[in-house]
């Protein structure tokens, strides 16, 4: 018959390799995913989006494909509230977020595509590239309220009209009034204007404006326990439980072993 | 309820501050005392552009950089990501080294002492080396650390530039 302190001796032993198994899975977890934010920009973590649908679902977020945009011979440009798309290539540049309310319009100007909002106006090549981004200093007369070109002479031209009038540029960098430079001119210019998207664009839509999370999120909604909503916190309460109990089970082992451990 | 709540700490940890502390016209104004010249366009090339990328650690955002000239001196509105967001900031470039730098629009929530004259008065007088850094040391502000490297590569950035505009002096 074993004694009363053995048989404690082995549950503890027991319920210690257990939950210590059972922990082993959130440690490692936490561990790994720890070290990872540690080195988020070495791993790029914050660059990296991800698309899985069930995880945007998760995290509520719904696709919002625009239904309306601007088409070129060779491409379109669309807008969400989310992000800027030209040809399926999301353009990158700062101060989108704080311009997609205000987007006056887009349209191709030779080589390049011109977009403006009321105060910036943007050069992209069709690819995505970003050629320009032209802002107050350069522009003649801000808020801009209309986009278009002139097509007549040699070298198109762009057309800005603004509460001042209507200028026009080669360059998109010297600009002079409409009137003054051609008068006959007002009324060549074709102006951009918003259509409805064909429905042959709706694979490249989709594929542009499904939403996405940086990895770096998603990691670190895992670490918090954030990403399982209010139980989160309770899981990462039972994984605590679970340190308390290894932690005390461990020293009690170790002081009972030192203590039979015989003397010499 | 769950999609809400991340949905929610999404939107939390988004929330910036931005501050524009001079417009960019502005300081264009007050570097050329109202006497602005027209812009002028440097192309970014493939070979600036390899330079460019050298110095930026990422290949240039632009195919082509604006920039107004005239007394002497150029000036340079760049745009550089220190942590998440860019900072936009003015360079007075003259005789190939740094007159004057200005933090126009700080973006981020932390690290916005980059701004301070303190700070920004160590760039006057810095030039570029041939290895294309600065040849001399700016002190960092701790807990802007980002955000110095970002001033620093574009300090260095509006110099290359400037030397593009000057081809007579390439050696």
């Amino acid at each position: 018959m074993k004694s009363l302190r053995s048989r404690i001796m082995h549950f503890v032993r027991h319920w210690h390799a257990r939950i210590g198994a059972l922990a082993a899975v959130f440690f490692l977890f936490l561990s790994i995913s720890g070290v990872a934010l540690n080195h988020t920009d070495v791993l790029h973590l914050a660059k990296t989006p991800v698309q899985a649908g069930w995880l945007m679902r998760w995290y509520g977020l719904k696709p919002v494909i625009p239904t309306y945009g601007y088409v070129f011979k060779d491409g379109y440009f669309a807008a969400s509230d989310e992000r800027w798309v030209l040809n399926g290539h999301e353009l990158a540049a700062h101060d989108l977020s704080a311009n997609k309310q205000t987007l006056v319009g887009a349209i191709a100007w030779g080589d390049m595509r011109a977009i403006a909002s009321e105060d910036q106006l943007y050069l992209y090549l069709a690819n995505g590239q970003q050629v320009d981004h032209i802002s107050a200093p350069t522009l003649p007369a801000t808020p801009i309220e209309r986009l278009g070109i002139i097509n007549s002479g040699a070298m198109p031209q762009l057309v800005l009209k603004t509460a001042k009038g209507d200028f026009v540029s080669e360059d998109g960098l010297a600009w002079q009034p409409l009137s003054e430079e051609k008068p006959s001119a007002t009324n060549g210019v074709v102006w951009a204007s918003e259509q409805v998207l064909p429905k042959s664009l709706s694979a490249s839509l989709v594929k542009s404006f499904s939403p996405s999370l940086p990895l770096e999120r998603i990691v670190l909604d895992l670490h918090s326990g954030r990403f399982f909503g209010s139980y989160g916190p309770l899981l990462m309460d039972i994984a605590a439980l679970l340190l308390i109990i290894l932690s005390l089970s461990g020293v009690w082992i170790y002081l009972r072993s030192v203590r039979r451990r015989p003397k010499r | 309820m769950i999609g809400l709540f991340l949905l929610a700490s999404i939107i939390v940890s988004n929330v910036q501050a931005v501050e524009q502390y001079l417009k960019p016209e502005q300081f264009i104004a007050d570097v050329f005392a109202n006497n602005v010249p027209k812009p002028e366009v440097l192309w970014v090339t493939k070979d600036i552009a390899k330079q460019a990328e050298k110095i930026l650690g990422h290949a240039p955002t632009q195919l082509r950089q604006r920039y107004w000239s005239g007394n002497g001196k150029s000036a340079w509105i760049l745009d550089e990501i220190g942590k998440e967001e860019p900072i936009t900031a003015g360079f007075v470039v003259s005789d190939g080294k740094i007159e004057q730098v200005r933090v126009l629009t700080y973006r981020e929530s932390r690290g916005g002492e980059v701004r301070y004259p303190a700070f920004l008065k160590q760039y006057q007088g810095a030039e570029l080396q041939v290895d294309q850094h600065l040849n001399r040391n700016i002190d960092g502000i701790s807990g802007a650390t980002l955000s110095v490297n970002a001033m620093n590569r574009m300090a260095r950035l509006a110099l290359y530039f400037d030397r593009m505009t000057h081809p007579e002096k390439m050696d």
